[in-house]
């Protein structure tokens, strides 16, 4: 198991939003996480890097508790995120936000080499290596956000709503690259409101409401619409 | 023409020592969200540094640059771990750091007069004057302006193409992703703080040399910092050098047809303007994010 949750309960203050989630992914897996807005998808994902403190729960990596690991340590465990929100660093050249992903590679050639690769898989970046992010088209932001979390190589790439604003043609574009990377051996956790799209390229699920866990399967048993509604009307 | 060519250089020698201090302020707000107007005092202390070690003291030269810088950088630093970070754990939002900047703002003066007494201290500085199409300048103002420009210059390539500059833009643009990606960000605002401290301590000497020291300049310096800033794009580096130099020329504008008891009011009015016509400064980013 690569990654395992155990009745995590994190909030916010005395709110507390999660409320004994437990998950697993496996190596080589796409994991879709679905849910409502509001239901606590993101909190999950932060406490599982460490931006959410928790107050209760084990996550273990590679069995390991990840306890209270500072954020790099995470990083060069292999574990990359995205946030919700396509968030480059707007004032930064494509290349300098790319360079940022890579800020703990202690080796120049490392750093070049990885660089090279996110290029040759995101060519749009390619020509707009030296523009600002900020001036990039949503879809193109969203690849630099991707590309940038590539540039540690990790292990397991957790991604907060990736599809959120995009047009659907570049939501299949971006779903297709996830899909190419998975294929690569990185392993995936997503977010996805898009049920549709969540169903086409995961092959696991879990539907979260109100910070439990309402509904955990293959995503076939996903696709009955009962089964679905029965799990947000929860 | 020669009185143009007079007003320019002077205000450009204004903006000199405007410059290194407004530079700073509007980076500490783009690295740090903190508008740390207490960044006048921190200017007054290296210059009262620089004037104990060399005037007092009998310090060479160089030595007292360094003394000065180090208390600068110690002050702006310390300022930031034990009142700024103290207040950023606690959640606190503007107002609050608001009020803790004037608070040191007006603690660090009051530490000053206590040191140095209220009297003004001067160099009386020995230099030569050289005079070319009818302008007038001392070989010091050459040098004040050379060194602002370069002290800036070298400032402006460090944010630019270093690995460390690169995170600390990458941490003004958005600090919860910086930090996903690894960047210590409380490390890069230690830094932000001593980089910006030691441009305000070159501005304290400079202004030790060329003008006067005198222990309550530090809110004044702070409010042409900040109208400087605000000017040229709050958090924008560039912009508030420009913010400096369009203040210190019309500073002397002001100063050649009304007298200098207008030189302030002429800083305020142009601020005014500003946000009354332009709130988001002449580089003035709205971010996305
Ligand atoms: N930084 C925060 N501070 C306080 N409450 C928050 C914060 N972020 C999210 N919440 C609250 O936590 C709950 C879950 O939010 P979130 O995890 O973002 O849900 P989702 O990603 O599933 O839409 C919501 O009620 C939200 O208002
Ligand atoms: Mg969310």
């Amino acid at each position: 198991m690569l990654l395992e949750i155990k009745n995590l309960k994190a909030g916010y203050g005395d709110l507390e939003v999660l409320k004994g989630v437990s998950l697993e992914v496996k190596g080589g897996e796409v994991v879709a996480l679905l849910g409502p807005n509001g239901a606590g998808k993101s909190t999950l994902l932060k406490s599982i890097v460490g931006l959410t403190k928790k107050t209760d729960g084990e996550i273990l990596w590679k069995g390991r508790d990840l306890g209270r690991l500072p954020t790099h340590a995470l990083l060069e465990e292999g574990i990359g995120f995205v946030p919700q929100g396509r968030l480059v660093f707007p004032s930064l050249t494509v290349r300098e936000n790319l360079e940022m992903g890579g800020y703990l590679l202690d080796h120049k050639e490392t750093l070049e080499k990885n660089l090279e690769s996110v290029l040759m898989r995101f060519s749009v970046l390619k020509n707009k290596i030296k523009s600002r992010a900020g001036l990039l088209s949503g879809g193109e932001q969203q690849m630099l956000a991707i590309g940038r979390s590539l540039m540690m190589s990790p292990e397991l790439l957790i991604l907060d709503e990736p599809s959120l604003g995009l047009a659907p043609k570049i939501m299949t574009e971006v779903f297709e690259k996830l899909k190419e990377l998975n294929q690569g051996g990185t392993t995936l956790l997503i977010v996805e409101q898009n049920v549709r799209f969540a169903l086409r390229y995961a092959s696991r699920g879990y539907i979260l409401g109100n910070g439990e866990v309402r509904f955990s399967g293959r995503v076939e048993e996903l696709s009955d619409p009962r089964k679905m509604h029965e799990a947000f009307l929860m | 023409m020669e009185v143009i060519l007079q007003i320019l250089i002077n205000g450009i020698l204004a903006a000199s020592v405007y410059g290194l201090i407004a530079g700073g302020l509007s980076f500490l707000y783009a690295t740090t969200k903190i508008f740390h107007l207490a960044h006048g005092v921190v200017v007054v202390g290296g210059g009262y540094a620089f004037w104990w070690a060399a005037a007092k003291l009998g310090w060479p030269m160089w030595a007292a640059v360094i003394f000065a810088l180090i208390v600068s950088a110690l002050a702006g630093v310390a300022m930031n771990e034990f009142v700024y970070e103290v207040l950023r754990k606690k959640g606190t939002k503007g107002l609050g750091y608001l009020i803790a900047t004037l608070a040191l703002l007006t603690l660090g003066t009051a530490v000053v007069l206590a040191l140095f007494g209220a009297a003004p201290k001067t160099f009386n500085f020995e230099t030569s004057s050289h005079e070319a199409l009818g302008v007038v300048v001392t070989t010091l103002q050459f040098w004040i302006i050379a060194t602002s420009a370069l002290l800036l210059g070298i400032f402006y390539w460090t944010q630019k193409f270093t690995k460390f500059g690169k995170a600390m833009r990458a941490t003004a643009d958005n600090e919860t992703v910086a930090e996903v990606l690894g960047i210590d960000t409380k490390r890069i605002r230690r830094s932000a703080f001593a980089l910006s401290s030691i441009l305000a301590a070159a501005a304290g000497i400079l202004i030790g040399l060329e003008f006067n020291l005198d222990p309550n300049m530090g809110v004044l310096l702070a409010v042409k910092g900040f109208a400087a800033s605000v000017i040229g794009g709050v958090g924008s580096f560039g912009g508030a050098i420009i913010g400096s130099l369009i203040i210190g020329i019309v500073e002397q504008v002001v100063v050649w047809f009304g007298g200098a008891g207008w030189r302030n009011a002429a800083t305020f009015l142009i601020l005014f303007l500003f946000l009354l016509f332009k709130p988001s400064g002449l580089f003035g980013s709205k971010r996305e994010t």
